[in-house]
Protein backbone atom coordinates (compact mmCIF):
# COMPACT_ATOMS: atom_id res chain seq x y z
CA UNK A 1 0.00 0.00 0.00
CA UNK A 2 1.59 3.28 -1.12
CA UNK A 3 1.25 6.15 1.27
CA UNK A 4 1.86 9.86 0.85
CA UNK A 5 2.28 12.49 3.54
CA UNK A 6 -0.64 14.88 4.11
CA UNK A 7 -0.39 18.15 2.16
CA UNK A 8 0.99 20.24 5.02
CA UNK A 9 3.93 17.90 5.72
CA UNK A 10 7.21 17.82 3.81
CA UNK A 11 7.58 14.06 4.09
CA UNK A 12 6.37 11.01 6.00
CA UNK A 13 9.10 11.18 8.63
CA UNK A 14 8.02 14.71 9.55
CA UNK A 15 4.37 13.62 9.67
CA UNK A 16 5.26 10.73 11.97
CA UNK A 17 7.24 12.98 14.31
CA UNK A 18 4.30 15.37 14.48
CA UNK A 19 1.85 12.57 15.29
CA UNK A 20 4.12 11.28 18.07
CA UNK A 21 4.38 14.75 19.57
CA UNK A 22 0.60 15.14 19.38
CA UNK A 23 0.10 11.80 21.15
CA UNK A 24 2.56 12.75 23.90
CA UNK A 25 0.71 16.04 24.44
CA UNK A 26 -2.54 14.08 24.83
CA UNK A 27 -0.79 11.73 27.28
CA UNK A 28 0.37 14.82 29.20
CA UNK A 29 -3.24 15.88 29.75
CA UNK A 30 -3.91 12.38 31.12
CA UNK A 31 -0.87 12.56 33.40
CA UNK A 32 -2.07 15.89 34.79
CA UNK A 33 -5.56 14.46 35.39
CA UNK A 34 -4.12 11.63 37.49
CA UNK A 35 -1.40 13.90 38.87
CA UNK A 36 -4.04 16.16 40.42
CA UNK A 37 -5.62 13.13 42.11
CA UNK A 38 -2.21 11.96 43.38
CA UNK A 39 -1.64 15.47 44.77
CA UNK A 40 -4.98 15.26 46.58
CA UNK A 41 -3.90 11.87 47.97
CA UNK A 42 -0.62 13.41 49.17
CA UNK A 43 -2.44 16.18 51.03
CA UNK A 44 -5.04 13.97 52.74
CA UNK A 45 -2.47 11.34 53.62
CA UNK A 46 -0.33 13.91 55.41
CA UNK A 47 -3.44 15.15 57.20
CA UNK A 48 -4.67 11.67 58.23
CA UNK A 49 -1.56 9.44 58.37
CA UNK A 50 -3.02 6.90 60.86
CA UNK A 51 -6.36 6.54 59.08
CA UNK A 52 -4.67 6.13 55.70
CA UNK A 53 -2.30 3.50 57.05
CA UNK A 54 -5.19 1.43 58.45
CA UNK A 55 -7.19 1.82 55.24
CA UNK A 56 -4.26 0.66 53.06
CA UNK A 57 -4.02 -2.50 55.21
CA UNK A 58 -7.64 -3.25 54.38
CA UNK A 59 -6.80 -3.53 50.66
CA UNK A 60 -6.10 -6.92 49.09
CA UNK A 61 -2.34 -6.84 48.55
CA UNK A 62 -2.34 -10.20 46.70
CA UNK A 63 -4.77 -8.99 44.03
CA UNK A 64 -3.03 -5.60 43.81
CA UNK A 65 0.37 -7.22 43.26
CA UNK A 66 -0.86 -9.82 40.75
CA UNK A 67 -2.57 -7.01 38.82
CA UNK A 68 0.72 -5.08 38.75
CA UNK A 69 2.53 -8.10 37.26
CA UNK A 70 -0.33 -8.54 34.76
CA UNK A 71 -0.20 -4.93 33.56
CA UNK A 72 3.60 -4.76 33.14
CA UNK A 73 3.40 -8.04 31.19
CA UNK A 74 0.63 -6.58 29.01
CA UNK A 75 2.89 -3.59 28.31
CA UNK A 76 5.53 -6.03 27.10
CA UNK A 77 3.08 -7.85 24.80
CA UNK A 78 1.79 -4.49 23.49
CA UNK A 79 5.37 -3.40 22.76
CA UNK A 80 5.85 -6.73 20.99
CA UNK A 81 2.94 -5.88 18.67
CA UNK A 82 4.90 -2.81 17.46
CA UNK A 83 8.06 -4.93 17.27
CA UNK A 84 6.17 -7.41 15.04
CA UNK A 85 4.81 -4.59 12.87
CA UNK A 86 8.38 -3.42 12.23
CA UNK A 87 9.26 -6.94 11.10
CA UNK A 88 6.14 -7.08 8.93
CA UNK A 89 4.68 -10.02 10.86
CA UNK A 90 0.89 -9.77 10.84
CA UNK A 91 0.56 -12.93 12.93
CA UNK A 92 3.00 -11.43 15.45
CA UNK A 93 0.88 -8.27 15.73
CA UNK A 94 -2.37 -10.19 16.16
CA UNK A 95 -0.91 -12.68 18.66
CA UNK A 96 0.67 -9.91 20.77
CA UNK A 97 -2.51 -7.82 20.74
CA UNK A 98 -4.56 -10.91 21.63
CA UNK A 99 -2.38 -11.59 24.70
CA UNK A 100 -2.58 -7.90 25.68
CA UNK A 101 -6.40 -7.94 25.45
CA UNK A 102 -6.59 -11.13 27.51
CA UNK A 103 -4.33 -9.70 30.24
CA UNK A 104 -6.33 -6.46 30.29
CA UNK A 105 -9.57 -8.41 30.76
CA UNK A 106 -8.07 -10.50 33.60
CA UNK A 107 -6.97 -7.23 35.25
CA UNK A 108 -10.55 -5.91 35.09
CA UNK A 109 -12.04 -9.16 36.44
CA UNK A 110 -9.63 -9.11 39.43
CA UNK A 111 -10.45 -5.43 40.02
CA UNK A 112 -14.15 -6.35 40.00
CA UNK A 113 -13.55 -9.10 42.59
CA UNK A 114 -11.78 -6.54 44.76
CA UNK A 115 -14.63 -4.02 44.48
CA UNK A 116 -17.07 -6.79 45.46
CA UNK A 117 -14.96 -7.48 48.58
CA UNK A 118 -15.06 -3.76 49.45
CA UNK A 119 -18.82 -3.49 48.97
CA UNK A 120 -19.40 -6.58 51.13
CA UNK A 121 -17.41 -4.86 53.91
CA UNK A 122 -19.47 -1.66 53.62
CA UNK A 123 -16.60 0.17 51.92
CA UNK A 124 -18.22 2.55 49.44
CA UNK A 125 -17.06 5.95 48.16
CA UNK A 126 -18.08 9.27 49.72
CA UNK A 127 -21.39 9.58 51.59
CA UNK A 128 -22.22 5.90 50.99
CA UNK A 129 -19.30 4.75 53.17
CA UNK A 130 -20.52 2.51 56.01
CA UNK A 131 -17.54 0.45 57.13
CA UNK A 132 -17.82 -0.56 60.79
CA UNK A 133 -14.24 -1.83 60.84
CA UNK A 134 -12.74 1.51 59.74
CA UNK A 135 -15.20 4.21 60.81
CA UNK A 136 -12.77 7.15 60.60
CA UNK A 137 -13.12 10.23 58.40
CA UNK A 138 -9.60 9.65 57.01
CA UNK A 139 -10.46 6.09 55.93
CA UNK A 140 -13.59 7.44 54.23
CA UNK A 141 -11.42 9.96 52.33
CA UNK A 142 -8.89 7.27 51.43
CA UNK A 143 -11.50 4.98 49.93
CA UNK A 144 -13.24 7.82 48.10
CA UNK A 145 -9.90 8.59 46.44
CA UNK A 146 -9.28 4.85 45.96
CA UNK A 147 -12.54 4.37 44.07
CA UNK A 148 -12.08 7.55 42.07
CA UNK A 149 -8.49 6.81 41.03
CA UNK A 150 -8.88 3.06 40.41
CA UNK A 151 -12.30 3.60 38.77
CA UNK A 152 -10.90 6.24 36.43
CA UNK A 153 -7.95 3.96 35.74
CA UNK A 154 -10.30 1.03 34.97
CA UNK A 155 -12.14 3.27 32.47
CA UNK A 156 -8.76 3.93 30.83
CA UNK A 157 -8.12 0.17 30.70
CA UNK A 158 -11.49 -0.27 28.95
CA UNK A 159 -10.66 2.59 26.57
CA UNK A 160 -7.24 1.10 25.84
CA UNK A 161 -8.69 -2.37 25.21
CA UNK A 162 -11.24 -0.85 22.82
CA UNK A 163 -8.50 0.99 20.91
CA UNK A 164 -6.28 -2.11 20.72
CA UNK A 165 -9.22 -4.20 19.47
CA UNK A 166 -9.89 -1.71 16.65
CA UNK A 167 -6.17 -1.63 15.79
CA UNK A 168 -6.19 -5.44 15.74
CA UNK A 169 -9.02 -5.40 13.18
CA UNK A 170 -7.02 -2.97 11.00
CA UNK A 171 -3.93 -5.17 11.36
CA UNK A 172 -5.94 -8.23 10.32
CA UNK A 173 -7.04 -6.30 7.22
CA UNK A 174 -3.36 -5.67 6.35
CA UNK A 175 -3.44 -1.92 7.00
CA UNK A 176 0.04 -1.87 8.53
CA UNK A 177 3.45 -2.31 6.93
CA UNK A 178 6.97 -2.18 8.42
CA UNK A 179 7.24 1.43 7.15
CA UNK A 180 3.79 2.60 8.14
CA UNK A 181 2.05 1.52 11.34
CA UNK A 182 1.81 4.82 13.20
CA UNK A 183 -1.79 4.25 14.46
CA UNK A 184 -0.66 1.00 16.09
CA UNK A 185 2.30 2.75 17.74
CA UNK A 186 0.08 5.52 19.12
CA UNK A 187 -2.53 3.09 20.47
CA UNK A 188 0.21 1.08 22.16
CA UNK A 189 1.67 4.31 23.66
CA UNK A 190 -1.73 4.88 25.31
CA UNK A 191 -1.68 1.37 26.74
CA UNK A 192 1.80 2.00 28.21
CA UNK A 193 0.50 5.15 29.89
CA UNK A 194 -2.29 3.11 31.53
CA UNK A 195 0.46 0.79 32.83
CA UNK A 196 2.62 3.68 34.10
CA UNK A 197 -0.30 5.14 36.07
CA UNK A 198 -0.97 1.78 37.72
CA UNK A 199 2.73 1.47 38.58
CA UNK A 200 2.16 4.45 40.92
CA UNK A 201 -1.34 3.47 42.07
CA UNK A 202 -0.02 0.15 43.40
CA UNK A 203 2.43 1.49 46.05
CA UNK A 204 0.07 4.32 47.06
CA UNK A 205 -3.02 2.16 47.51
CA UNK A 206 -1.58 -1.21 48.59
CA UNK A 207 1.95 -0.96 49.92
CA UNK A 208 2.08 1.97 52.37
CA UNK A 209 2.12 1.20 56.07
CA UNK B 1 22.41 -6.87 1.64
CA UNK B 2 24.46 -5.17 4.32
CA UNK B 3 21.58 -2.77 4.74
CA UNK B 4 19.03 -5.53 5.39
CA UNK B 5 21.49 -7.28 7.73
CA UNK B 6 21.86 -4.06 9.63
CA UNK B 7 18.07 -3.66 9.89
CA UNK B 8 17.53 -7.22 11.13
CA UNK B 9 20.35 -6.82 13.68
CA UNK B 10 18.78 -3.63 14.99
CA UNK B 11 15.45 -5.43 15.09
CA UNK B 12 16.82 -8.36 17.11
CA UNK B 13 18.50 -5.88 19.43
CA UNK B 14 15.29 -3.96 20.13
CA UNK B 15 13.53 -7.31 20.72
CA UNK B 16 16.10 -8.18 23.37
CA UNK B 17 15.68 -4.74 24.94
CA UNK B 18 11.91 -5.38 25.28
CA UNK B 19 12.50 -8.77 26.93
CA UNK B 20 15.05 -7.31 29.38
CA UNK B 21 12.72 -4.41 30.20
CA UNK B 22 9.87 -6.84 30.93
CA UNK B 23 12.06 -9.00 33.20
CA UNK B 24 13.36 -5.87 34.97
CA UNK B 25 9.77 -4.72 35.59
CA UNK B 26 8.81 -8.09 37.10
CA UNK B 27 11.94 -8.18 39.29
CA UNK B 28 11.34 -4.60 40.49
CA UNK B 29 7.72 -5.49 41.30
CA UNK B 30 8.98 -8.42 43.40
CA UNK B 31 11.58 -6.21 45.12
CA UNK B 32 8.93 -3.63 45.97
CA UNK B 33 6.62 -6.37 47.28
CA UNK B 34 9.43 -7.79 49.43
CA UNK B 35 10.42 -4.36 50.75
CA UNK B 36 6.84 -3.94 51.97
CA UNK B 37 7.48 -6.69 54.56
CA UNK B 38 10.75 -5.19 55.81
CA UNK B 39 10.55 -2.75 58.69
CA UNK B 40 11.69 0.33 56.80
CA UNK B 41 9.67 2.73 58.91
CA UNK B 42 9.75 6.26 57.57
CA UNK B 43 11.67 5.16 54.46
CA UNK B 44 9.04 2.66 53.27
CA UNK B 45 7.12 5.24 51.24
CA UNK B 46 10.25 6.69 49.66
CA UNK B 47 11.57 3.22 48.73
CA UNK B 48 8.30 2.13 47.11
CA UNK B 49 7.98 5.39 45.17
CA UNK B 50 11.60 5.33 43.99
CA UNK B 51 11.11 1.76 42.70
CA UNK B 52 7.87 2.89 41.00
CA UNK B 53 9.73 5.80 39.36
CA UNK B 54 12.42 3.43 38.07
CA UNK B 55 9.72 1.11 36.65
CA UNK B 56 7.96 4.04 34.98
CA UNK B 57 11.34 5.09 33.55
CA UNK B 58 11.89 1.61 32.07
CA UNK B 59 8.42 1.66 30.44
CA UNK B 60 8.94 5.20 29.10
CA UNK B 61 12.49 4.74 27.81
CA UNK B 62 12.23 1.24 26.32
CA UNK B 63 8.56 0.44 25.61
CA UNK B 64 7.54 4.02 24.75
CA UNK B 65 10.80 4.61 22.83
CA UNK B 66 11.63 7.81 24.70
CA UNK B 67 15.31 6.91 24.29
CA UNK B 68 15.06 7.45 20.53
CA UNK B 69 12.30 10.09 20.38
CA UNK B 70 12.73 13.67 19.18
CA UNK B 71 13.88 16.44 21.52
CA UNK B 72 10.38 17.97 21.53
CA UNK B 73 8.79 14.69 22.69
CA UNK B 74 11.43 14.20 25.37
CA UNK B 75 10.87 17.76 26.57
CA UNK B 76 7.13 17.12 26.87
CA UNK B 77 7.79 13.90 28.81
CA UNK B 78 10.20 15.65 31.19
CA UNK B 79 7.66 18.43 31.81
CA UNK B 80 5.05 15.78 32.72
CA UNK B 81 7.29 14.68 35.52
CA UNK B 82 8.03 18.25 36.64
CA UNK B 83 4.35 19.37 36.82
CA UNK B 84 3.20 16.35 38.80
CA UNK B 85 6.13 16.72 41.20
CA UNK B 86 5.35 20.43 41.54
CA UNK B 87 1.67 19.98 42.48
CA UNK B 88 2.40 17.06 44.85
CA UNK B 89 5.26 18.82 46.64
CA UNK B 90 3.32 22.12 46.71
CA UNK B 91 0.31 20.52 48.40
CA UNK B 92 2.56 18.56 50.79
CA UNK B 93 4.33 21.77 51.88
CA UNK B 94 1.03 23.56 52.33
CA UNK B 95 -0.45 20.78 54.50
CA UNK B 96 2.77 20.53 56.52
CA UNK B 97 2.73 24.30 57.14
CA UNK B 98 -0.78 24.27 58.72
Amino acid sequence: MAHEPAEHFENLAQQERASHLGMWLFLTSEVLLFGALFALYTGYRLEYPQDFSQAVHHNNIAIGTINTAILVTSSFSAAWAVHSARAGSRRGILGSLGITLLLGLVFLVLKGIEYKQHFDAGVFPGAFYRSEELPTHGANLFFTLYFFITGLHALHVIGGLTALTILGVFAARRHYSPENHTPLELGVLYWHLVDVIWIFVWPLMYLQK
Amino acid sequence: MTDSNHTSNAHAESGRAYVFAWLALLVLTLVSFGAHYLELGAFATAVSLIIAAVKAGVVALVFMHLKTESVSVRTVAALNLAWVALICVGIALDVAAH
